[in-house]
């Protein structure tokens, strides 16, 4: 056994769930401020269905809503246990906010069958309302009572409060569990060697959605990664059974949330909780696998989706080092570059505000602090609209953010074009390292030229899917021959890949 | 290269047309796949018709010729029982001689159309 492999393999891998995670612990860290500094805890406890039939429904709806992922989810759930609420909600919110946001929702739409996602939704939506009644059943007044915090203040000082409190989250317990969900991912890629998974999910295969329960409970997968997998999991026939139980457990569960709930806990309720979860998702998934299995489909007899949980490294490489920057370096996005700076700004000032003695002190003179003059034409705002229009905005930038994200046919065409000609030649030549970070990138704009033109209320009619379907095909075709390192297979497959992109782009020019 | 494809993937439209008009002729005739009945090859090739035609530099109205027959089989099939009698009655069905013969039509002119290209 290489252990410097497997120490790379594992640093890789937390690195680049680092990086993906970013965006969305930002998110998070916003979410639990606004909670903690507008909303407050008797707001927070009302938004969320107060002690009523509609706590679990609401916690459904606000999950799908938000742009979390597991690992951001944690401060919020931190907050939501400070404002008093049940246990089961707390639970059913940590379960869902990851699984789905608009922007995930709308690529799972277009790209796979939208009954499949409606499905998968509504599955997500049985599943934590069972084990958030179970739970308040089997484990009642788990709930703490609310801790008493001041109002916040309206004006400056409350965005002042906010951001301060987005320091306090950086700096916090929350965040050692999203280092131990980290330390998870590195786990699982320590003891799962290159590409064991791609055989993992095959349609006939009775054991994969077990495989998969195993795997994905140390896993951490963005909701955009996730759905980018069940996607694909639909285009080549993979295993419906293992594709929900991956979305259900991989994304909503992690090894620092399961930390977290034993602390909250102990450990008997969250062995319990784990335990029922994993087997209602696996009755769930066993129950859809054949109503939903698409047709017309040539089953695929593996898959890559899950490479991303293994060790990257095999034993024929040797500069592990080396290896692990290039791959962290080409896995950075700029919104992450974005986050991350965000996220190392506010965990240094959080740093210096708590270990000072600052934070409270800061916090108290912001309750204390003499009202400026008011403008008589100003209007105080009530938290409570301040907080609504905190949860639209996040609603519509997300879907502004969609907008963005899906860019239309016209400029996705031009960048599939650019990136079809840095690949051109780099076949023949077997520049695999190139072809290695170009063919994932064109794979995901085509994905996206699918989603843009829906979009836009344009969708690709079948002539352009189906070239756009042959171009991908041959870019897969590619990837299998780069990987092999066979060059005469690259080469066929590259200028093959090369003839069915300008076909692609005739057929989107008329 | 091969183990990515079905044993019996045809690779072009052209090579699917022939295979197509030649179990129209023969179904009796086995299948050069071993394991394989003429009708699932037959089936199988008019299933991947649309997507070899989108592999292939047919214009738009070809295609969609090409994609509607063989969308037309595909649904056929689907409210009927597709044992071998019925598969042969399918074959002898005006519509799918219809069918095969305009494919056969649009291959052949084609492949003219790339032998002219060719010549110097």
């Amino acid at each position: 056994m290489d252990l410097t492999m497997l120490f790379w393999g594992a640093v890789t891998r937390m690195g680049q769930a680092c990086i993906a995670a970013s965006p969305t612990i930002l998110v998070g860290w916003l979410v639990a401020a606004v909670f903690e500094r507008i909303l407050g805890r008797e707001g927070t406890y009302r938004l969320f269905g107060g002690n009523t039939w509609r706590q679990l429904p609401q916690a459904w709806l606000l999950g799908m809503l938000l742009p979390v992922c597991s690992l951001g989810v944690i401060p919020v759930m931190v907050q939501m246990r400070r404002s008093g609420i049940s246990g089961g909600t707390i639970l059913a919110f940590g379960l869902t906010a990851p699984l789905f946001n608009p922007i995930s929702v709308l690529y799972g739409l277009t790209l796979s069958d939208p009954w499949a996602i409606l499905a998968f939704s509504l599955c997500s939506l049985v599943l934590i309302t069972i084990m958030g009644m179970l739970w308040d059943r089997l484990f009642p007044n788990s709930q703490l009572p609310p801790e008493p915090l001041p109002k916040t203040p309206y004006g400056i000082r409350r965005i002042a409060a906010v951001t301060l409190s987005m320091c306090d989250q950086a700096f916090s317990a929350a965040s050692l569990y999203i280092l131990v969900a980290i330390a998870g991912v590195g786990l699982l890629a320590a003891m799962l060697p290159a590409g064991v998974l791609q055989r993992a999910a095959n349609q006939n295969d009775l054991l994969a959605p077990c495989t998969m329960a195993l795997v994905s409970t140390l896993a951490y997968v963005t909701p955009m990664t996730a759905i980018v997998q069940v996607a694909s999991m639909f285009q080549h026939g993979n295993s419906i059974a293992a594709s929900f139980t991956l979305l259900a457990l991989g994304t909503g569960v992690n090894l620092g949330m399961l930390m977290w709930m034993v602390a909250h806990y102990r450990w008997r309720p969250t062995l319990c909780w784990l335990g029922c979860l994993i087997a209602i998702v696996l009755a769930m998934s066993y129950g859809i696998d054949r109503p939903l299995q698409p047709k017309g489909i040539e089953p695929a007899d593996h898959t890559h989706a899950f490479d991303i949980y293994c060790n990257p490294f095999t034993t024929s490489e040797s500069n592990f080092g080396e290896s692990t920057w290039r791959i962290l370096r080409e896995s950075v996005h700029p919104e992450e570059i974005v986050s991350m700076v965000a996220i190392a700004v506010l965990l240094a000032a959080g740093a210096i505000l708590r270990l000072s003695g600052l934070l409270p002190r800061w916090m108290d003179r912001l309750h204390t602090w003499p009202m400026l003059e008011r403008n008589s034409k100003d209007i105080v705002l009530p938290n409570s609209v301040i907080a609504a229009v905190c949860f639209v905005g996040l609603i519509v930038s997300s879907i502004g953010a969609c907008f963005l994200y899906y860019p239309p046919v016209e400029e996705v065409r031009k960048e599939m074009q650019a990136i079809e000609a840095e690949m051109l030649g780099s076949y023949h030549r077997g520049e695999w390292e190139k072809l290695e970070y170009w063919i994932p990138i064109q794979e995901d704009w085509g994905h996206k030229l699918t989603v843009g033109a829906t979009l836009r209320q344009r969708p690709l009619d079948r002539y352009q899917q189906l070239k756009l379907q042959v171009y991908m095909n041959k870019l897969e075709l590619l990837e299998h021959a780069v990987e092999d390192r066979d060059r005469d297979e690259a080469s066929a497959f590259g200028q093959q890949a090369a003839q069915a992109f300008r076909r692609l782009k005739d057929a989107l020019a008329r | 290269m091969e183990e990515h494809f079905p044993k019996h993937w045809p690779f072009t439209i052209e090579r699917a047309s022939q295979r197509l008009s030649a179990i129209a002729r023969d179904p009796q005739a086995p299948s050069p796949v071993e394991g394989l009945s003429p009708r699932e090859e037959f089936h199988d090739l008019m299933k991947w018709l649309p997507l070899l035609a989108a592999d292939s530099d047919l214009d738009r109205k070809a295609f969609e010729q090409i994609d509607r027959g063989a969308l037309a089989w595909q649904s056929a099939l689907q409210v009927t029982p597709a044992d071998d009698a019925v598969f042969r009655e399918h074959l002898i069905h005006p519509d799918t001689i219809a069918f095969l013969q305009s494919l056969d039509a649009i291959c052949l002119a084609e492949r003219a159309r790339l032998d002219q290209l060719q010549q110097p």
